[in-house]
């Protein structure tokens, strides 16, 4: 008894060890995975940021050389650059997130063919980016595309849309909504948790249908909006494809995403150095922007039993 | 007894190895990198392998990479397996001052196959007054295409073939003008002319460096001064140059702006159906018109504003330093850019960047008789001859920066062709961004 008494932590403790063995083991190939080929390659890209890498791979150490060009306008592209993402993702953000919070709603409604709708929303996501883009080109296109068409036949002012320097931006962040069903697919999920119980206090409180919106739905949302939130932010500032093949960063220059224009940085210009660089700045406004979201969700995201 | 066998077993062994041995020595294998697509994989793939077959011991790796080629080969140099010879963009200048490519100048007399004094005078890609990335592995030249079925239903006389004849900005767009239709049948110089609704276009320009810039020559206009200290695309003779073509799109109604002209199929469909009656594009059309079936195509001398300019370029092959035969690599060069082994390629797509090839009557025959599918009648007189009496440095390999300086400069001119500044405006604001870049020329 005595012996059985003291052998049983023991053995807690053998089978704790064995399932942190198992634990670590199933964790590592991510995790080598990551240091592997993710933070070594990031850790170079830091080092080559403040060299002058070619694409022969020689170098030389120049310090700050490359973030001293670009912030202090050198590069003439750089704040054109970081200005022309920074209105997509001004503009497609809330759009996108917006529309996905909205088709969410409504493909949670009680409905027939529920199920073959939500396919028809998602499929746009699984079509390949370049596939999208030059659907999109069709579609936009001023003298023959649809879009045109359709206003022309309802008698509305038509767009030069992706062909036009004041036009391509909001053409593209419009164009953007059309893939959001992962956002969608999170927000549904984020809809079938909350509890029906909370639906009918209200309900018995006499609440309507938009005070159980405003007062069940919204609230308990917030965390799933706020995860969309920070996904859609990183995502929206690394765009390229659109500019890469509807646009080349045109007309003007006036879609040169800053993924874009590090693109052409590194395998157009070659220099692979001033491109780390051009990348590590993506990456620290990318940081601060999250970091801002996340200081200010205290004030507007709420957690069902608290934090 | 023991001893005669194995002296026997010696012999044995060491016959087993000479074949091994003279098979070490022989052969030699490389690998060729190269883009492109259709055409001109096929007529690489037959030169190469035309190569192995007057080369017994040299073996060579074909790597074609259609895409991404500037990351792949990123990614070769980085891992110590660049290619032996290989494709190359401008880029390959950075390469060579890096010291990854070898000076063809220093090796050419290694392989007397290509003479490089018959290598056109500006057909090379050169890093420094004494040091090149090599000559074009083929030539290209713009170059004014037409459909003579639709001139003949407008009752206009096609453009003339010889340099000395060319068509005047004017007379071309008096052509042009009744080239155009609307979609009620109207032609550009009827007053009840619709240009809200064009069917069919006078002349598509092409738009690029390489499709006005024959133009900004004609008219006395350059790239840069005469020194190579300032950009000049900003002064009176490149300007006026610049705003006659984008008049054409916005004053003139003959040509599409580049928003109309997203809508058109590629100059080759484009003509064979009726939607262009002239296009002015890069010479490698000419492929793909070969192609057409029952398309009655012709080509014309270059419009002038004040004389017949034109120019050449083309892109070269590099040989990396890393390379364990250099012998043999170079040999594979000038064999892939000898136009006698890329004769496929000569009648439609390319176009020689050798001197004999446009003065030797044999040579002529081989890739510019008329007739052919890829070279119909008056190729001679507006093509061939044209460019190589009145050829000039292209800026693509004369400029030094040149891809970054038309990075600003094609955008800029974007402002132009669609009617939103005058080319004034729009190159003078370019001119203060490129300053920067701007280092002179190469020749």
């Amino acid at each position: 008894m005595q012996a059985g008494i003291a052998a049983a932590p023991k053995r807690a403790g053998a089978i704790a060890a064995a399932e942190n063995r198992a634990g670590w083991l199933f964790a590592a190939p991510a995790a080598l995975g990551f240091l592997l080929f993710v933070l070594g390659p990031m850790a170079a890209s830091l080092w080559y940021s403040f060299t002058n890498l070619t694409i022969s791979g020689k170098w030389s150490f120049i310090g700050l050389s490359n973030y001293r060009n670009m912030f202090s306008g050198n590069d003439i592209y750089f704040y054109h650059a970081l200005g022309v993402t920074a209105r997509y993702v001004a503009m497609s953000v809330p759009l996108k997130i917006g529309y996905a919070f909205l088709l969410a709603t409504l493909l949670n409604q009680p409905a027939h063919g529920k199920s073959v709708f939500r396919a028809i929303f998602y499929l746009p996501t699984i079509v390949p980016g370049v596939a999208i883009s030059m659907i999109w080109m069709w579609l936009l296109n001023p003298d023959l595309g649809l879009v045109n068409e359709l206003l022309r036949a309802a008698g509305l002012p038509t767009s030069k849309w992706i062909y036009s320097k004041d036009t391509v931006i909001p053409s593209l962040s419009f164009m953007s909504v059309w893939t959001t069903g992962t956002i969608a697919v999170v927000f549904l999920a984020g809809l079938q948790d909350i509890p029906r119980h909370l639906y009918e206090a209200t309900s018995l409180d006499g609440g309507g249908a938009w005070s159980r919106f405003r007062h069940v739905t919204v609230p308990l949302m917030t965390p799933t909006i706020f995860f969309n939130l920070c996904t859609t932010l990183i995502g929206s500032f690394q765009v390229f494809a659109e500019a890469y093949i509807m646009t080349g960063g045109g007309p003007d220059n006036a879609s040169l995403f800053y993924v874009f224009y590090l693109y052409r940085e590194a395998f157009t210009y070659t220099r692979m150095g001033s491109a780390c660089a051009i990348a590590w700045v993506l990456f620290l406004i990318i940081m601060a922007v999250t970091a801002l979201v996340f200081k200010t969700s205290d004030r507007w995201v709420f957690y069902e039993g608290g934090r | 007894m023991k001893r005669s066998i194995a002296v026997l077993l010696a012999l044995l062994v060491a016959i087993a190895l000479v074949p091994s041995m003279a098979l070490a020595q022989e052969q030699v294998s490389l690998r060729f990198a190269y883009w492109g697509s259709g055409a001109e994989k096929e007529g690489i793939d037959k030169a190469v392998a035309s190569f192995e077959e007057a080369n017994p011991g040299i073996v060579v790796e074909r790597m074609h990479i259609p895409d991404d080629f500037v990351t792949k080969l990123n990614a070769m140099i980085a891992a110590n397996e660049a290619p032996d010879v290989s494709y190359s963009g401008p880029w390959k200048i950075q390469l060579g001052k890096d010291g990854l490519i070898y000076n063809y100048f220093e090796i050419a007399e290694l392989d007397p196959s290509i003479a490089a004094d018959d290598v056109q005078t500006y057909s090379w890609w050169n890093w420094s007054e004494t040091e090149s990335a090599g000559p074009f592995q083929a030539s290209v030249t713009p170059s004014l295409m037409y459909n003579a079925d639709m001139f003949a239903a407008a009752g206009v006389e096609p453009p003339p073939a010889k340099a000395e004849e060319a068509w005047t900005y004017d007379e071309l767009l008096e052509a042009a003008r009744k080239l155009t239709l609307d979609r009620g049948g109207n032609d550009a110089s009827s007053p009840d002319f619709d240009p809200e609704n064009i069917t069919q276009y006078g002349i598509r320009w092409g738009l690029g460096w390489n499709g006005w810039y024959h133009l900004v020559l004609s008219n006395g206009g350059s790239y840069l001064s005469e020194d190579g200290s300032r950009f000049t695309l900003n002064e009176p003779e490149a300007v006026e140059a610049i705003q006659k073509v984008a008049d054409l799109i916005n004053v003139y109604h003959v040509s599409p702006s580049p928003t109309q002209a997203s809508t058109l199929p590629s100059n080759s469909v484009a003509l064979q159906t009726n939607r262009v009656a002239m296009a002015i594009d890069g010479s490698w059309v000419h492929a793909d018109l070969a192609l057409t079936e029952d398309l009655n195509w012709g080509v014309g001398a270059l419009p002038i504003l004040k004389t017949y300019e034109s120019f050449f370029h083309g892109g070269s092959l590099i040989i990396f330093k890393s390379t364990s035969n250099l012998e043999a690599s170079l040999k594979l060069h000038n064999w892939i850019i000898n136009p006698a082994n890329q004769l496929d390629l000569h009648r439609g797509l390319w176009i020689p960047q050798l001197n004999s090839w446009y003065t030797d009557p044999e040579k002529i025959e081989l890739w510019a008789k008329e007739g052919e599918p890829g070279r119909p009648v008056g190729f001679q007189d507006a093509v061939m001859r044209s460019t190589f009496e009145h050829n000039n440095p292209s800026p693509e390999n004369n400029v030094v920066n040149f891809a970054e300086i038309d990075a600003i400069v094609g955008p800029a001119l974007d402002n132009v062709w669609n009617g939103t500044m005058t080319a004034q405006q729009a190159m003078d604001e370019a001119a203060e961004k490129v300053a920067p870049l701007v280092a002179g020329w190469t020749y």
